[in-house]
């Protein structure tokens, strides 16, 4: 125990007596320490954190599948059918999110409902804080499901707390009555503001029908149960039910998810990307460090031999040199401690969508115990090389022998070396993502997206029950927003682009065998006046008009890529295709517009068919607006124009399109300024420790420069010869960097969606970079050293 | 222990070869030396003859490439660094010509450093460590770092740390080298000092003057052990 005090003492000493050392240590150790911490708060909170459903780590999620499309509603029998034949579930309820109008207050609202079975609710965990959740007859088929069990959320801030059980609340136009109060609680899609009997879902006997896909499911494996032994299990389920169903299922598969990963989602690359990253510059911060002990200890030398001339064995010295280095990683983990909890704060802000967790980003024991492991081996990593090694010295040598050691050259130039080349890895990492990031930018969406204002509306089935009606609202609506001062034009779409909104339909040609799996589009349907607004080019045919109306031919306009798919070389005007049901239709194309992307600007192209909204109309849908001006000055004018004709209809959603081409471009770029951030981290720590390399090394060379210079060489000579050494080192490092990051450039590219090919000009303009700026680092000690006056030099040793 | 009549010290056949691009060095080549208990032997010779690499496997800080050596009656040539560590700390007190203090400990930590190598306790470190300085004259310096001392000063503290733990032998590697002739005389009169009181000491110079302070000199040329002469009666305690 008084050794360790005794050494402690004295490592406090060392840095108290060495300030810069231990400030430069300690700030460099607290920001890699700090950085990497914060990024595990994240990590944590995501991929580590036990979640708060029973049986969370049995508990799956079940989707519909269908080649190319892993991710489909399913069809309420075919879960139902499920439940009912798999034996390695204990129990599956459905739930579909959806949103709901709220009325009866001062202002309509539109909250998230979740239409669910009673077992679902048991399966996710849901507890009610008053009253009761929902009864199996209340969910059953047949029910009239007029309950709703609210969230405290939504209890506390709509009703203030109130006394709500037995009463009545106007859901979709519908009365509900509140059975009751769900404890603070989150899905794992996101919070909930009413549970309502999947019998009370808007059309729910349109539900019970295969062809009619609107749910997913929840189920819980039993103990012992693999998610792939249950996959093969459903999988065969689902190929029993398209043999039997095969109007409705042919193709049909489902896929079970763990609910982690239902969560986090796309999110975990990057996740790991952002942890692997900082760990490459912690890396670097400690090999940097590394290289100032060797330097140190260098210049210790001869402390260290007198302490083992007096008897210290090599395991106490060791020690007492990790301790000055663990001393230094404490120091730098609290100070990392502190700077993680801010850091924490930035990066969960910066995090494109929020992180993908349930509950808040806290530090938890996890995360204390992680940033004292990091301490620690950050400690043992950059103090171990340099203790073991300055603890080898020639005692004889070292105390009879006047002048520094020069012996660690090697050691020096390989951490130099190690920095490079991860540093070439990360620059490279960077740069792949600045020219993905740069091509999104530059991708055209296919439509003028300025000046636009989208939003959305969903007519409650209760108040506008038939097609009629809400058609008639629809076009009342759509009026009302073309009289709006200063819009130019306005048109309603079921999905707006970009909003992440979007149908999809199989087809087929007619007059061409069914296939087992169908040809798929997107499909949109949108009332006239659409493409003009969204300025999307009309290439053949003609827009929609108001005789494409219920009773008229049915009639749809497709994109370029539709066209070129399904009629290759052909005009596609006047041809027809079968958009499959129930029940199928057949339609003629009446027009050709060019392709957009509807989904997202990173997604690959996707044949979209139109139809008009006259002759498919639902009761949600969205509208766009062109005007000029900032055009979400015009919100507060949309929602009276909607108010003018119906004060309980709520309208939500409101954002101009340029914001929803933000949304799309905020992963890439939170990936570029993350790998970005990292690299430029990296570049610098790798330049100090080039430039300290450089002129330490110079300093052990002086008397041979100065020599050298005595017997006439000039300035530019040795330039050369030391810069020449240097370039070995910064050329191999850079080139290894190199193979690195193409040995890496496969897994980059599965974890970071979007990320480019590794190109020869990326990889040439890095590296020479690079070197350049390494060398250029090196140049400066270098000159210097040119400089040497003979005589100083030799008179210096 | 040595036994009654038994050399403190016993070299025999010592050899050191160095090896540096494929040149070999023969900086000691059969020596053969024996220390009595309570002697005073200086090792004298011409720079580069070999009189640290002598002092330097004296004081286990090398090894031999050939040859046996005995101290205090145990054979130490072939011991691993740990155990040499071992046999350092308890028998050995050196004595350096660049004094060798360690710049960032007091004079008081200085002294007490290889006592606490030895897991000695506090309060006998204490005393030891203050009954060392007061022999040297340094006691009221305790609290000064090496940097405040005078180059006398720093040799007086560094042979208080050395015959603090009360080793065997005291090795001194030109123990005035660095320092002024009248510094140099006074750690030479407390070195006779601490050999009257018994302490053996080895020491190695190039000053005829001091050569004479020792009861008896080696002389080496070449490696090699080509003289020995025993010092004037006066000089015996």
């Amino acid at each position: 125990m008084e050794f360790i005090r005794q050494d402690l003492r004295f490592a406090l000493r060392q840095l108290i007596r060495t300030p810069g050392f231990a400030l430069l240590t300690v700030v460099t150790l607290a920001l890699g320490i700090g950085a990497t911490t914060a990024i595990f708060a994240v990590f944590n909170a995501a991929l580590l954190r036990p979640l708060p459903y029973p049986a969370a780590d049995r508990l799956v999620s079940l989707w519909a599948t269908l080649p190319g499309q892993p991710r489909l509603l399913g069809a309420i029998l075919d879960f139902d059918a499920m439940r009912a034949q798999a034996r390695t579930i204990t129990d599956l309820g459905v739930i579909r999110e959806q949103s709901v109008n709220i009325t009866g207050g001062d202002t309509p609202d539109r909250i998230t409902g979740a239409f669910v079975t009673a077992n679902t609710l048991r399966l996710l965990g849901v507890r009610p804080e008053r009253g009761r959740l929902i009864l199996s007859g209340e969910s059953a088929s047949g029910s009239s499901g007029a309950v709703a069990v609210l969230s405290d959320a939504m209890w506390r801030t709509r009703f203030g707390g109130a006394d709500l059980i037995g009463h009545t609340v106007i859901l979709d136009g519908a009365p509900r009555v509140v059975i009751g109060i769900a404890a603070p609680y989150q899905s794992p899609w996101g919070p909930i503001d009413a549970w309502i009997p999947v019998s009370g879902a808007p059309a729910a006997a349109t539900w019970l029908d295969r062809a009619n896909r609107n749910v997913w499911a929840v189920a819980q494996l039993r103990a012992g149960v693999r998610v792939a032994d249950a996959q093969r299990e459903f999988s065969t389920i689902a190929d029993r039910l398209a043999i039997a169903y095969p109007g409705t299922n042919a193709g049909l598969g489902v896929r079970l998810t763990p609910i982690r990963e239902e969560i986090v989602g796309s999110s975990a690359p990057v996740l790991w990307m952002m942890l692997g990253s900082i760990a490459i510059v912690l890396l670097i911060a400690c090999a940097n460090i590394a290289n100032l002990q060797l330097v140190r200890a260098a210049r210790r030398e001869r402390e260290i031999a007198v302490r083992a001339a007096l008897g210290a064995r090599r395991g106490r010295l060791v020690r007492q040199l990790l301790t000055e280095s663990l001393v230094l990683a404490g120091l730098g983990g609290i100070v990392g401690l502190v700077a993680s909890t801010w850091l924490t704060g930035a990066i969960v802000a910066l995090i494109p969508g929020g992180v993908p967790a349930i509950g808040a980003v806290t530090f938890d024991g996890r995360v204390f115990g992680f940033a004292a492991i990091v301490a620690v081996g950050t400690g043992l990593l950059f103090g171990a090389w340099p203790a073991l090694r300055s603890t080898r010295s020639d005692l004889n040598r070292v105390l009879t022998v006047r002048g520094a050691s020069g012996g660690r050259a090697a050691t020096r130039n390989l951490l130099v070396g190690a920095q490079l080349t991860l540093c070439t890895v990360l620059l490279l990492g960077a740069a792949t993502l600045a020219r993905s990031l740069i091509a999104a930018e530059q991708t055209t969406v296919g439509f003028d997206p300025h000046h636009v204002l989208a939003g959305e509306f969903r007519l409650p089935q209760a108040k506008y029950p038939t097609p009629d009606v809400q058609r008639a609202f629809m076009a009342r609506a759509l009026d009302a927003l073309r009289a709006i001062p200063g819009v130019e034009s306005a048109a309603l779409v079921r999905s707006a682009p970009l909003t992440g909104n979007f149908g999809q339909a199989g087809y087929r040609i007619p007059g061409t065998a069914p296939t087992a799996v169908p040809s798929s589009a997107l499909e949109n349907d949108i009332s006239d006046g659409f493409f003009h607004t969204m300025r999307i080019p009309l290439l053949a045919g003609r827009d929609f008009t108001a005789d494409d109306r219920p009773g008229s031919p049915l009639v749809a306009i497709v994109d370029q890529d539709f066209a070129n798919h399904a009629w290759p070389g052909q005009s596609a005007i006047g041809k027809q295709i079968v958009i499959l049901g129930p029940p199928d239709q057949v339609v003629t194309i009446v027009g050709l517009v060019g392709s957009i992307k509807q989904r997202g600007i990173g997604d690959l192209p996707m044949p979209e068919l139109y139809q008009p909204l006259r002759q498919a109309t639902g009761p949600f849908v969205s509208f766009v607006i062109r005007g000029a001006g900032d055009p979400t000055r015009r919100a507060p004018a949309v929602r009276s124009a909607i108010w003018s004709l119906d004060r309980d209809q709520p309208v939500w959603g409101i954002r101009s399109i340029d914001s929803f081409v933000d949304s799309n471009m905020a992963a890439p770029r939170f990936a570029f300024a993350v790998g970005g951030l990292f690299a430029m981290f990296a570049a610098i720590l790798a330049l100090i420790g080039v430039y300290g390399v450089m002129s330490y090394a110079l300093t052990l060379r002086t008397r041979e420069l100065g020599i050298r210079a005595a017997l006439g060489a000039q300035g530019l000579q040795l330039v050369r010869l030391v810069l020449g050494e240097g370039a070995v080192i910064v050329v191999t490092a850079v080139l290894l960097g190199v193979a690195g990051a193409l040995g890496a450039s496969q897994l980059f590219r599965s974890l970071v969606a979007g990320a480019g090919q590794l190109d020869l000009m990326t990889i040439v303009g890095v590296s020479a970079g690079l070197i350049a700026v390494a060398l250029g680092t090196a140049w400066i000690p270098v000159r210097r050293a040119a400089r040497v006056d003979p005589i100083i030099a030799m008179r210096a040793e | 222990m040595t036994a009654a009549g038994e050399p403190l010290i016993r070299l025999q056949g010592i050899k050191k070869v160095f090896y540096t691009d494929e040149v070999e060095t023969h900086a000691l080549a059969d020596v053969h030396l024996e220390i009595g208990q309570g002697e005073y032997v200086a090792i004298a010779g011409p720079s580069g003859c070999g009189k640290t690499t002598l002092l330097s496997i004296l004081g286990l800080l090398d090894t031999p490439s050939d040859g046996g050596y005995v101290l205090d009656g145990r054979p130490v040539a072939g011991l691993d660094a740990s155990e040499r560590a071992r046999v350092r700390n308890r028998q050995i007190g050196f004595i350096f010509q660049a004094f060798n203090l360690i710049g960032d400990l007091t004079v008081y930590e200085n002294v007490e450093l290889p006592l606490t190598y030895r897991g000695m306790s506090s309060s006998e470190r204490k005393e030891r460590v203050h009954a060392a300085l007061e022999r040297v004259g340094m006691a009221h310096r305790v609290r000064h770092f090496p940097a405040q001392l005078s180059g006398g000063q720093q040799q007086r503290v560094a042979v208080a740390r050395a015959v603090a733990g009360d080793p065997a032998i005291l090795l001194a590697d030109e123990p005035t080298g660095n320092l002024d002739s009248v510094n140099g005389e006074a750690v030479m009169d407390l070195l006779r000092e601490l050999h009257r009181n018994g302490a053996t000491i080895c020491m190695v110079t190039h000053d005829p003057r001091y050569e004479e302070h020792a009861d008896r000199s080696i002389h080496l040329f070449d490696g090699r052990v080509v003289d020995e002469q025993t010092a004037r009666a006066e000089h015996i305690p």
